[in-house]
C-alpha cells in the first residue's frame, strides 16, 4: 500500500479501511517513520483473533533493543486476522511496514475514532514537529 | 526548572518494586508527574526482561532458586543483589521522539561523569558500524549483553538501562552493578573492578544518589526534591502487585 493512501493515528499506527461483508475492516500497521525511530526490532506481541479492542487501547507490544513500546488501536472492534508470521520475521516490518508488515485486521464496531486520524500530509507534519 | 520527585526507598520484595514503578508510570501517564526512584531488593532476585521465556532461568544455575519477577521493560535478565536499581518515570509527547531515547544517554553520561569524579574511567559502549543489529541469540543475562549506550568499566558492563514506552509516559529502568553476586558469579561490579582506586570505606550511599540526581536534574531541566509515594500510588501498587507481578499469568506468560 502506498503511504499516501493510508490514514495515521497520532501514536504512529497506520490504518487502511476497506469494506467487508459486515461492515468496515481496518488493517493496522506501524508507520515507516516509527519503525525507523524504534530501530532494531527484536520481538512483537499481537492479540488473539476474536479479541475485542476498545478505541485507544493497547493491542500489543513491540520491543527494540532498548525499549518495549505499546501499540494502540485508533478504532474499536473485533480482531479478525493477525499477521502471526511476523514474530519469526520481524525484518518484514522493517522492509515493508505499509504492506507485508501489517499487524492486525479489525472488524470496526465503532468508527468514532476514525475522526481523529491524520492524512499523510498531516502525519508527516506531526513527525517533523515531534523531533 | 520543573519540579520532580526523588524517592530513595528501603529494600523491597521483587514484585513490590515492580508494582511501585508501574504505579509511578501511571502517575506520569495520567497526572504528568516525574519521579526518579532509587531502590534495592529485600532478597536477591532475578528480573526477566518483558519478552524473555521464564524457562530460560533454568539455564542459569546460580540464580535458579532466587525470587523471580517479570519486568515490563525489555532486555535481558538481571540478578538484583549487590546493586542499585533506578526507575525514572516522566510524561512524554511522542514515544518515538529522540528526546525519549536521549534519556538513556543523559543517565549514562552523568553516571560516567560521577565515576570519573571517583577516579574510575568508564566508557559508553558504541558498537562498530557493522555490529548495530542485535545478534540472533542474546545471552540470558543483561549484563552479558552489549547494546549501544551501555556503561563499561574495564570491558565489563556495569550499567544497563531499558524503557517501557506508553502513549504519554515512559518508564526507564536501570541497574548499577556494585559487586559480584554468588547468584551471578560471572559478573563483576564496580567495586570488583576498581582495584585500589576506591578506598574500602567508599560506598554508594544516599548522598551519592542525591548528587547524581542533581546532575540529572540540571541536564533534564528538573528540580528533584525528596518525597514520598502517595497513598493513592501505594493503593494502586497494591492492586498492581496482586493482579500482575505476583500472578503466574504475568510471570509465566512466556
Amino acid at each position: 500500500m502506498k503511504p499516501e493512501e493510508l490514514l495515521y493515528a497520532p501514536t504512529h499506527e497506520w490504518v487502511f479501511l476497506s469494506d467487508g461483508p459486515d461492515g468496515k475492516i481496518a488493517t493496522l500497521g506501524v508507520s515507516a517513520f516509527a519503525v525507523e525511530q524504534l530501530s532494531d526490532l527484536v520481538f512483537i506481541d499481537l492479540p488473539e483473533v476474536g479479541q475485542t479492542l476498545k478505541a485507544g487501547a493497547s493491542f500489543g507490544e513491540i520491543e527494540s533493543v532498548k525499549s518495549v513500546s505499546d501499540l494502540y488501536t485508533p478504532v474499536a472492534g473485533e480482531v479478525l486476522e493477525v499477521n502471526s508470521g511476523l514474530a519469526d520475521a520481524l525484518d518484514t516490518i522493517n522492509d515493508d511496514p505499509h504492506g507485508a508488515g501489517w499487524l492486525i485486521k479489525i472488524k470496526v464496531s465503532d468508527d468514532a475514532g476514525l475522526a481523529n486520524l491524520l492524512d499523510f500530509a498531516a502525519y508527516q507534519k506531526q513527525c517533523q514537529e515531534a523531533q | 526548572m520543573k519540579s520532580a520527585r526523588l524517592l530513595i526507598d528501603q529494600p523491597l520484595p521483587a514484585a513490590r518494586n515492580m508494582a511501585i514503578d508501574e504505579a509511578l508510570l501511571e502517575s506520569a501517564n495520567i497526572e504528568g508527574l516525574t519521579t526518579l526512584r532509587f531502590y534495592q531488593w529485600a532478597a536477591p532476585s532475578l528480573s526477566l526482561g518483558y519478552f524473555q521465556k521464564h524457562a530460560e532461568r533454568y539455564t542459569h544455575a546460580p540464580s535458579r532458586n532466587i525470587d523471580m519477577v517479570r519486568r515490563s521493560t525489555g532486555g535481558g535478565a538481571i540478578v538484583h543483589h549487590h546493586e542499585w536499581t533506578y526507575s525514572f518515570t516522566t510524561p512524554i509527547v511522542d514515544r518515538t521522539s529522540r528526546h525519549v531515547e536521549q534519556l538513556f544517554w543523559t543517565f549514562h553520561e552523568t553516571l560516567v561523569g560521577m565515576l570519573a569524579g571517583a577516579g574510575l574511567t568508564a566508557n559508553i559502549y558504541e558498537p562498530a558500524a557493522d555490529q548495530n543489529a542485535p545478534p540472533a541469540a542474546e545471552p540470558f543475562l543483561c549484563f552479558l549483553r552489549r547494546a549501544r549506550g551501555d556503561i563499561l568499566l574495564d570491558g565489563h558492563k556495569i550499567v544497563g538501562s531499558a524503557q517501557r514506552r506508553r502513549q504519554r509516559a515512559v518508564l526507564q529502568h536501570g541497574g548499577i552493578l556494585l559487586k559480584k553476586s554468588p547468584h551471578a558469579p560471572e559478573l563483576l561490579g564496580i567495586f570488583d573492578l576498581a582495584g585500589d582506586v576506591l578506598a574500602p570505606s567508599v560506598s554508594v550511599d544516599h548522598n551519592t544518589l542525591i548528587d547524581w540526581s542533581s546532575l540529572l536534574g540540571r541536564r533534564l531541566g528538573f528540580d528533584f526534591s525528596t518525597g514520598n509515594i502517595s497513598v493513592d500510588e501505594q493503593q494502586r501498587a497494591d492492586h498492581i502487585e496482586a493482579e500482575k507481578f505476583t500472578a503466574d499469568a504475568w510471570t509465566l506468560r512466556r
